[in-house]
């Protein structure tokens, strides 16, 4: 009764912990890539930036489309039509990328189920379900925060080192119909296949 | 284990279904949350940093559409991409699938992207299996049990990978040495250039400096280090027409820096039996020549090794103390099993059929591929035959070519400027390895991070990884069951019996090694 009174409380709490050590993509539900998929697939991160000061603030997010020398191209949608901003690399405060959808249910599954095991403990579980909590957050923040790439305080240009996450990271082709650009439909990424593990 | 001698009852069958039940659960739900894509650009005058064993290559063409090889590879003579996947457009749309053939030069970028296991992931997996995986793979094979000196990784191409390890013989105090290592698969993509310097088994490393070198390489060409302890420029590499071993053609194994090994098996009645092959290499100029080699040892030095502590077993720290207090002889025994083993010898032939020592490569260690030179006495061009004597089953061949060798060249010499350990930053860390009166001390399971200055043009510059120090193995609980001086003490005063007694049961073990090996890394 001690004990499943204890594990009780003790997955209460790491519910608790993982909810606040999250940090999330941004993007919308089933947008990004799963890790795998990014080995197929070739559209850009999701970005958001943030441009403006104060009441003026303002925050444009959708694809990354590309970087060059002083501009970033975002291709924001609108249903299935998208409209390219071309946005001075001068005017961002900051900017966000979702990369990849870093799927947090396993990690938080599997942590809840690691603390629930130490059930198996006895008495010990006062000692090893703590550590499988503070593990578990830790590696879950850690985790859903390597989904995310962003530009922040830095004294150099991270720009070129964002490139890579880009629909064009050799820039955007020149002779391209802006218009013709559409964006990535949310829900539509490619499912795991045939893709393979190194 | 502790939780067992703590436990108040026995549980009830209810009870044990449902823990079976959440420890399944717990292994499942793991599955597939591990892995963290790494993305690499490489532009096309910089193809030779692609890696042929990245599982997928993207090519950005100028006109924004994107070719998405699953099996691709790049062919230098026609400077060609081939390979088989998908044509997509501009908006990711497929226009064709199937085999593909284009020019290199048509490309914008390269991109690959290459599954990591999350490091953070990582230690959840040593949390759930720690103490069951472990310890079982040590249990079944003592003498597979995961052991390193340092290992050195450098982002790549396709993330971080293993490029060095350093001074693998300097087991004690007394045996600290230099090494150097070619950095050959790093491709830094700023002035800042990052190694992570790992202690990835049951050993305590002392690490007196870990400094970059960088030299200069000439215009279309490479620099090599020498068994002279110099750099030399290569202005021309010749890859070997013809390479025939016991095992028959070995040309395709040896004619790139790919990964693919020409291997052998240990001889199953002798270990320190010797095998040869001979290269052919065609239209040689005339002028300084070297033999380069890329390679690594198997884990026969690393299970001899082993084997010898668990023969010492509980009087192993007495021996290595005789070491430390100088005793010749007794390190005249301690090298006998080195001596014993050998390098790779190159010989050259001077006439039809004579072949003449020229030199040998003893660069030590299973885990990372380096790359030497051996000089070659000054001779005339044309055709050129080198035998190559080893013991069988020690050496991993990655590629062998034929240097026309120009200047000796002087490095620059980089100190870290930054050191982080575990992510953190660490002064102290990055005093002991700058000060030379000092030395940084790691334990199972560090990581630091060194970050180092390149200089302008960084990408015109040859990098290495010179490091000094040594290392110290923790005797595991599993090797003093075996516990015999008296096979201790034949290992090293009759070293050739040795080699005979112990083939058998290395052959038995061989082939399972290196997945027993890798399988029980203390990190990651």
């Amino acid at each position: 009764m001690f004990v499943r009174a204890r594990a009780q409380g003790i997955v209460l709490a790491a519910v608790a912990v993982f909810l606040t050590g999250c940090a999330p993509t941004g993007a919308p539900s089933q947008w990004l890539p799963e890790p795998e998929a990014t080995q197929v697939e070739a559209h850009g991160a999701w970005i958001r930036v943030e441009h403006g000061t104060g009441d003026d603030r303002v925050r444009t997010e959708g694809e990354f489309l590309a970087v060059e020398e002083d501009t970033v191209f975002i291709l924001t949608a609108q249903d299935t039509l998208g409209r390219v901003v071309a946005m001075p690399k001068g005017k961002i405060e900051k900017a966000r990328l979702g990369t990849f959808d870093p799927n947090m249910g396993g990690l938080v599954v599997w942590t809840l189920f690691g603390t629930l095991s130490t059930v198996s403990h006895g008495i010990g579980l006062i000692l090893t379900a703590p550590v499988w909590i503070i593990t578990g957050s830790i590696v879950t923040g850690i985790h859903s925060r390597s989904a995310i790439e962003e530009t922040g305080d830095m004294p150099w240009d991270t720009w070129p080192e964002l490139k890579v996450y880009a629909r064009f990271p050799q820039g955007l082709p020149d002779n391209i119909d802006r218009a013709s650009l559409k964006p990535r439909v949310s829900g539509s990424r490619p499912r795991r296949g045939s893709t393979q593990r190194r | 284990m502790f939780c067992s001698a703590y436990a108040p009852r026995t549980p009830s069958g209810c009870t044990r279904s449902a823990v079976a039940l959440v420890v399944v659960g717990t292994l499942l739900a793991g599955c597939g949350a591990s892995d963290i894509p790494e993305r690499q650009l490489v532009t096309p005058h910089s193809k030779y940093l692609l890696d042929p064993a990245s599982p997928t290559l993207k090519a950005h063409m100028h006109d924004g559409d994107v070719y998405v090889l699953s099996r691709w590879r790049v062919d230098e003579s026609t400077s060609m991409v081939v390979g088989t996947g998908r044509l997509l457009d501009h908006n990711r749309v497929e226009r064709e699938s199937g085999s593909f053939e284009f020019d290199i030069e048509s490309v914008a970028l390269f991109e690959t992207n290459v599954l990591q296991p999350s490091s953070a992931v990582g230690s959840m997996s040593v949390l759930t299996g720690l103490s069951l995986a472990m310890t079982a793979y040590c249990i079944a094979n003592p003498k597979a049990c995961f052991g390193s000196c340092p290992t050195f990784y450098a982002r790549g191409p396709d993330g971080f990978l293993l490029q060095a390890e350093g001074f693998s013989s300097s087991v004690a105090p007394s045996l600290e040495a230099s090494d150097v290592d070619a950095l050959s698969r790093a491709a830094p993509t700023s002035r800042m250039l990052e190694i992570r310097m790992t202690n990835e088994a049951l050993e305590t490393h002392v690490v007196r400096y870990a400094d970059v070198l960088a030299l200069s390489r000439p215009v279309g060409g490479g620099v090599v280090a020498a068994t002279d302890g110099r750099f030399y420029e290569v202005l021309q590499a010749i890859q070997p027409v013809s390479c025939l071993g016991p095992e028959g053609d070995c040309i395709k194994p040896v004619a790139a820096l790919d990964g693919l090994e020409r291997i052998s098996r240990a001889d199953p009645t002798y270990l320190g039996a010797k095998e040869e092959i001979v290269l052919e290499f065609a239209g040689v100029p005339n002028g300084d020549l070297g033999l380069v080699i890329s390679s690594r040892q198997s884990l026969m030095t690393t299970y001899l090794f082993y084997q010898a502590l668990s023969y010492l077993g509980s009087s192993a720290c007495d021996w290595i103390a005789e070491l430390e207090r100088g005793d010749e002889e007794m390190r005249q025994r301690f090298n006998a099993m080195v001596d014993a083993l050998g390098g790779i010898e190159v010989l050259a032939e001077t006439t039809p059929g004579e072949f003449v020592f020229v030199g040998e490569i003893r660069e030590s260690g299973p885990l990372a591929t380096d790359t030497s030179v051996v000089r070659f006495p000054r001779g005339a061009g044309g055709n050129r035959r080198i035998l190559l004597r080893m013991t069988k089953g020690l050496w991993r061949l990655d590629r062998v070519s034929l240097a026309v060798l120009g200047s000796a060249v002087e490095p620059l010499r980089l100190r870290p400027s930054e050191v982080l350990h575990n992510g953190a930053l660490a002064d102290v860390a990055l005093d002991e390895l700058t000060d030379p009166d000092r030395s940084l001390t790691t334990y199972p399971g560090d990581v630091y991070s060194l970050m180092y200055e390149l200089p302008y043009e960084f990408g015109k510059y040859e990098l290495f990884l010179e490091t000094r120090g040594y290392y110290l193995e923790w005797m595991r609980e599993e090797w003093l069951a075996e516990e015999d001086l008296a096979r201790a003490v034949k290992m090293f005063l009759n070293t050739e019996q040795a080699l005979r007694d112990l083939a058998p049961e290395f052959a038995a073990m061989e082939a399972d090694m290196e997945k027993t090996f890798w399988s029980s890394r203390y990190v990651r």
